[in-house]
């Protein structure tokens, strides 16, 4: 019965004819009845003018998303699952998943039923990274500050050049497993959110792609910007951790690049770039804070800042990440929302595990978990003094 | 891969008329160049600025070459490269699906060091396997040119399950061969035998009439020597189709000096 395993279950459908497209993951198997009654009483919705998002049920949480009259996802999260806006971004995320990987013009209309389920097959590994649970792409694998000594300015400097030379102004160096700990031309930091999100979850090493081959040429379509014109996206991996991607046009070749402007740009810093590779991190290392802050991800223990309370190491990254799924649409910086409410300048939630803590500024935001039970007035000091800990760094 | 038989047309050929000496990677001359290619116990993965770490008097010069897979969608190109290069490769569960199609072209480098007859320092072979999922071949334009751009070797993949692979291959080399170009007919899945729905026969037919050698190919679990003992084989006959291929353009046949080109 899909709901009650520990993964959600994305199931698509052509809209008009209500025949399904994929349901990832495949088993369990949801029954082709259950389907029809899910997306039956979407459409019933809709004829009665209204637009059903979302229902909860004793054992699973239920979110409906519908894309251009065409393709309708539905998402089955066993609960507790995490709560509100979360569903409908893993459900925006999936229809730009494939998006990406088929453009615009294949899924709005559908044309051929079958045809589209074969080239849907392509999407699976991204759409499968999406659903692991804690490998949603809001949060991503814990992301590290380039290590120090790494010459900065210099590189950003080398990847604008290279950039330049690949006739192209998006470019993105990115180190050891997380794309907030990289480096990126202005082009690519404009990107919209949800594009970057997609592209992130493609870099290597811990992308969906795996690991493997050094250099990729694959041809994409970016949901916001460009959902009906294909980009190619380069992704060259220069020492084992350490790589650069690159949006492109029709030149220059991967052949070009990877004989000549690769050995030509990068060939002399290669000592600078194996110093700044790193192993992934371990997964769920105990954190007790997460910081976003001009744009880059940090999380880790704060110095002598106290225990986090009675939450066991790996429970901690959960409540960052619940934490974080809770508020980063609403008052996150870089969430291209509307920014913290004037005025606001902390808020926090009391559970009986821990008390999270999340600090408010228009350019940063900082997540802090502490003992259960802390009363309510120390808790902006304790934010304040964590955050100049942090920023004497 | 699976070991095969002594009837394997691998062996078949004389060793003595290889230009290259077979196995000697895996023999104890080859030891210090093989354990370059390892990282504890494991192979190593070559970023694109990165070679095999060689002490000083054991450097050898090296020959870049570009090796191109063609193949229907799921006979096994990716797993092919992965296995030559000793990638891991996620294992199959219930969840994983069998077969995640390629979506652009990918680029994987895998180093060979060979010792040439005769010769007195071995060479190191950068081979680039190229591959490129077949629905987006077809889709996107823009892609097999750049396959085909400073091509030197197509490998053409057939599986032994899959029968309709096998009737396209006669279309597929008469499609690709060109001028200079080193072309290699490899059959992936063989280690399914109850499962094969193409006959050793036909693959000896095949063989006979366009006077070419087929490869085999089969996955095996095994760690990472053991995966390189299995690759070796192919890469060494790659290896030696290449080197076969530059001698013979540069007028250097083995044996004889200035002959000139054909």
């Amino acid at each position: 019965m899909p709901g009650e395993g520990p993964a959600p279950c994305l199931l698509c459908l052509a809209t008009a004819s209500g025949l399904p497209l994929f349901c990832r993951p495949p088993r369990p198997q949801v029954p082709f009845s259950l389907v029809g009654a899910l997306h039956g009483v979407h459409l019933f919705g809709a004829a009665a003018g209204v637009e059903l998002r979302e229902a909860a049920t004793p054992t699973a949480h239920l979110a409906w998303g519908g894309y251009g009259d065409s393709i309708t996802l539905i998402l089955l999260s066993p609960s507790p699952a995490p709560p509100g806006p979360a569903l409908a971004r893993t459900l925006d995320l999936a229809f730009g998943a494939m998006v990406l990987v088929l453009g615009l013009d294949e899924l709005v209309p559908v044309r051929n039923v079958e045809r589209l389920k074969r080239e849907l097959r392509s999407c699976f590994g991204l759409i499968d990274a999406l659903l692991k649970p804690g490998g949603g792409w809001g949060l991503g694998p814990p992301c590290s500050p380039l290590p120090p000594g790494t010459p900065r300015d210099a590189l950003q400097e080398r990847l604008e050049r290279f950039s330049g030379a690949a006739h192209t102004d998006l470019g993105c160096l990115f180190f050891g497993g997380g794309a907030a700990g990289a480096l990126r031309t202005r082009r690519w930091g404009a990107l919209p959110a949800r594009d970057s999100a997609l592209l992130a979850a493609l870099l290597p090493p811990g992308g969906a792609l795996g690991p493997g081959p050094a250099a990729r040429d694959l041809p994409v379509f970016l949901p916001n910007s460009s959902p009906q014109v294909p980009h190619r996206l380069l992704l060259l991996e220069l020492v084992p951790g350490v790589g650069v991607a690159l949006l492109c046009g029709p030149t220059p070749s991967l052949q070009h690049l990877v004989t000549q402007l690769v050995p030509q740009f990068w060939g002399p810093v290669l000592e600078q770039l194996r110093g700044g590779a790193r192993p992934p991190p371990p997964r769920a290392p105990p954190r007790s804070y997460l910081l976003i802050h001009q744009g880059r991800t940090r999380s880790g223990i704060v110095k002598g800042g106290g225990p986090a309370g009675s939450l066991p190491p790996h429970l901690r990254a959960d409540a960052l990440r619940t934490l974080h799924t809770l508020l980063a649409p609403q008052y996150s910086p870089e969430g291209g929302a509307r920014g913290p409410p004037p005025g606001a300048r902390l808020c926090y939630t009391a559970l009986p595990t821990h008390t999270g803590c999340c600090l408010l500024r228009p350019d940063l935001l900082l997540l802090l978990l502490l003992p259960p039970g802390t009363p309510r007035d120390p808790l902006h000091p304790t934010a304040m003094s964590a955050l100049s800990a942090l920023t004497r760094e | 891969m699976a070991e095969r038989d002594s009837q394997d047309p691998q062996d078949s050929q004389d060793p003595r008329d290889s230009p290259l000496e077979r196995g000697w990677l895996l023999s104890p001359p080859g030891r210090p160049y093989l354990e370059s290619l390892l990282q504890r116990n494991r192979r190593r993965v070559f970023g694109l600025l990165e070679r095999p770490a060689l002490p000083p008097p054991l450097a050898v010069p090296t020959l870049p070459y570009k090796l191109f897979l063609v193949g229907r969608s799921g006979v096994g190109k990716s797993a092919l490269v992965a296995a030559l290069a000793g990638t891991p490769r996620t294992p199959r569960t219930a969840a994983t699906p069998a077969h995640h199609e390629t979506l652009g072209i990918e680029a994987t480098t895998v180093f060979w060091p060979a010792q040439p007859r005769g010769s007195a320092r071995p060479v190191l072979f950068q081979l680039h396997f190229w591959d490129c999922g077949d629905g987006a071949l077809r889709k996107f334009e823009h892609l097999l040119p750049a396959c085909r751009e400073e091509l030197d070797a197509v490998l053409v993949l057939f599986s032994f399950t899959d029968r309709a692979s096998f009737e396209e291959l006669p279309a597929q080399l008469s499609r690709l061969s060109g001028q200079g170009l080193v072309t290699v007919v490899v059959g992936t899945k063989s280690d399914l035998s109850p499962h094969a729905a193409v006959a050793e026969r036909d693959v000896r037919a095949l063989e006979a009439e366009r006077g070419l050698r087929v490869l085999r190919a089969g996955a095996a679990p095994g760690g990472a020597r053991a995966g390189l003992a299995r690759a070796a084989p192919i890469l060494d006959s790659l290896a030696e189709q290449l080197w076969k291929r530059d001698q013979v353009a540069a007028g250097v046949a083995r044996g004889e000096e200035g002959t000139p080109p054909s």
